[in-house]
């Protein structure tokens, strides 16, 4: 086994989507520690993994999948079953309505939380999410309707 | 507000210590991963033990195991042979409950499909086995039944309390039911087991019968086959003798030892009986002559005492019953002997302890016979007594009478002569004094006396 280039290969890897994984590790965790033991295994998985990506959008959606996946069973967990508060994200608010958004962000469930990010800040279609998250067209859009609703009672129109 | 999310999440970078810890990590797990050491195609081949086929092996895994727990704990794990003749298996379950019942000889074969066994208690099982076993005659009250119990743990297996629940079973059973047997019980292994089989007779009859090969070679298994047990052992005591055979060592040394204690006690039971049967024959006769000598008197002197003879013979009974009693104390004396082990030696002594109680209960109630019938002698004789002081009265009485009546009778006559010879005179001096008043006036009315009054 050739380290350095191993070594290489996993700081591209991580230059590349590191921000990705990292970004959905914080809609999906509210501990930097959590995130951090998270991002960890994401990439162990990625080096580990069977199949070889058909494109750079396939790669991608892929680590969303995995990042997903790995966030769902690190809070199924039983002490991770609580409610962490976003100042242990260490990352301020440069305003009290990002504050506000992401109060309200976060009390979504996991499912709504991960269609919003891909929805509104990846840019995904609701197919594309159907793709990635391996859900029916039609759960997705009702889960992108609810958080929704939920986000305007509490912040007004996302849009 | 779109914006507010966007802003924030682009603020969310990874930072260089995450990154080369992530790295230093990886390499890490990487390293200690033999799948890269090797090359990439090997690499995806190796993966066998995924997390899923992890968890499908474990869930079958546990599966197995519960199996294998399950038809152990159903499946007879120890095995117990009773030779009585008939000759009867039972597979025990480590649980204690009966298994299968298998009949080893011909009368074994019917005893068995007598009997529903399957699926009971140790206990409530062998009790059965033993009331249908004492209520069709296979073991008697006198305690010559030999009963050989041998059993056989599987290999590996040996689960304690079975054997002792097995034997205890037995000798209260036997104490319930007042029987008593000669129990010779030994343990045997599995390939003894197997043999046994295959020659197709009882384990206990086939240890005995290999028993008896070794002393002399010209022993012929088949034709003991059909013998009982009892008259194996004692076959095998014979040649002991002869052979001189101390069986100090080897494998037969336990059992060397119980055929000579068995052997000891069917001779000692033997004669037993035979002292009591000469005894109660004695006893008998004399009890039955002195009762019918009592009611006969009592027949003649009194009739009542008719009714007294139905008490005297239910006395006479309870006496054979208290002497039948005495025979069972002693038989129960021999079934004290006769048990052999000395896992039964506890029992044994409370057996002891029971028989002494009944002897002390049997004493007391002879004795209380003994009063009852002293009683009844003393009323019947006093009964006599009093009847020859009646009769002796009567007869005076009689007498008294009779002397009265001859007195009269005598007076009567005595009267009667005097009349007579009076009137003779007086007929005389009428003749002389004067016969010629006799043509002036009539002749007196002669004197009769008066009947019953003596004229002295």
């Amino acid at each position: 086994m050739d380290q350095p280039l191993i070594r290489d290969e996993i700081t591209k890897a991580i230059d590349r989507y590191g921000n990705l994984v990292k970004r959905i590790c914080c809609v999906s965790l509210g501990n930097k520690a959590d995130v951090d033991d998270v991002f960890q295994e994401v990439f162990l998985k990625y080096f580990l993994r069977k199949e070889v990506f058909e494109n750079e959008q396939h790669e991608k959606a892929w680590l969303c999948r995995v990042a997903f996946n790995q966030c769902k069973d690190h809070n199924k967990s039983f002490w991770h079953k609580r409610i962490v508060s976003i100042e242990e994200m260490e990352i301020p608010f440069d305003s009290p309505e990002e504050n506000e958004v992401m109060t309200a962000v976060k009390q979504l469930q996991l499912d709504d939380r991960r269609i919003i990010y891909l929805h509104y800040y990846e840019g995904y279609s609701i197919p594309e999410i159907s793709a990635i998250t391996g859900q029916k067209l039609n759960t997705v859009y009702t889960h992108l309707r609810r958080a929704k609703e939920k986000l305007r009672k509490k912040v007004g129109e996302l849009e | 507000m779109k914006n507010a999310f966007v802003t924030y999440m682009d603020k969310v970078q990874i930072d260089e210590a995450l990154k080369d810890k992530t790295v230093s990590y990886i390499i890490q797990s990487m390293e200690n991963d033999e799948r890269f050491n090797s090359d990439a195609n090997q690499r995806s081949e190796g993966r066998f033990f995924t997390k899923r086929r992890m968890s499908i092996l474990a869930t079958v895994a546990c599966f197995c195991f519960v199996l294998m727990i399950s038809n152990f704990m159903l499946q007879p794990q120890y095995y117990v042979y009773f030779d009585i003749n008939p000759s009867i298996e039972l597979g025990i379950t480590p649980l204690g409950t009966i298994s299968s019942i298998k009949g080893l000889n011909e009368d074994g074969l019917q005893f068995a499909a007598a009997l529903e066994l399957k699926n009971q208690k140790l206990e409530i099982g062998i009790e059965t086995m033993l009331q249908a076993l004492i209520s069709q005659g296979y073991i008697t009250k006198d305690g010559s039944t030999v009963i050989a119990m041998t059993d056989v743990f599987k290999p590996f297996v040996k689960f304690e309390g079975l054997e002792e629940r097995v034997v205890k079973t037995l000798t209260s059973t036997l104490a319930q039911y007042q029987s008593s047997v000669v129990l010779y019980q030994e343990t045997t292994s599995r390939q003894e087991q197997k043999k046994a089989i295959q020659q197709g007779i009882s384990l206990g009859k086939y240890r005995i019968i290999q028993y008896m090969k070794t002393m002399d070679q010209g022993v012929n298994a088949e034709a003991y086959e059909q013998s009982s047990i009892s008259e194996l052992i004692l076959k095998a005591d014979e040649l002991i003798l002869s052979s001189g055979n101390d069986a100090s060592s080897g494998e037969f040394r336990d059992l060397h030892d119980q055929i000579l204690q068995v052997t000891e006690k069917i001779r000692n039971i033997e004669h037993n009986s035979m002292k009591n049967q000469e005894q109660t024959g004695e006893q008998s006769n004399t009890g039955s002559n002195e009762a019918n000598n009592l009611n006969s008197s009592n027949d003649i002197l009194n009739p009542s005492a008719a009714g007294n003879k139905n008490e005297t013979d239910s006395q006479t009974k309870g006496n054979e019953q208290s002497q039948g009693d005495l025979q069972g104390q002693k038989n129960t004396e021999a079934k004290s002997d006769s048990l052999l082990t000395e896992t039964e030696q506890q029992t044994v002594e409370i057996q002891n302890e029971e028989t002494a109680q009944e002897q002390v209960q049997n004493q007391e109630q002879n004795n209380a016979q003994n009063d009852e019938q002293n009683n009844v002698q003393n009323q019947a004789e006093n009964q006599v007594q009093g009847q020859q002081e009646e009769n002796q009265e009567q007869n005076q009485e009689q007498s008294q009478e009779q002397s009265q009546e001859q007195d009269q009778v005598q007076n009567q006559e005595q009267g009667q002569v005097q009349n007579q010879e009076q009137n003779q005179i007086e007929n005389q001096n009428d003749l002389t004094e004067g016969i010629n008043q006799s043509d002036l006036s009539p002749s007196p009315d002669p004197i009769i006396p008066e009947h019953g009054s003596p004229v002295k």
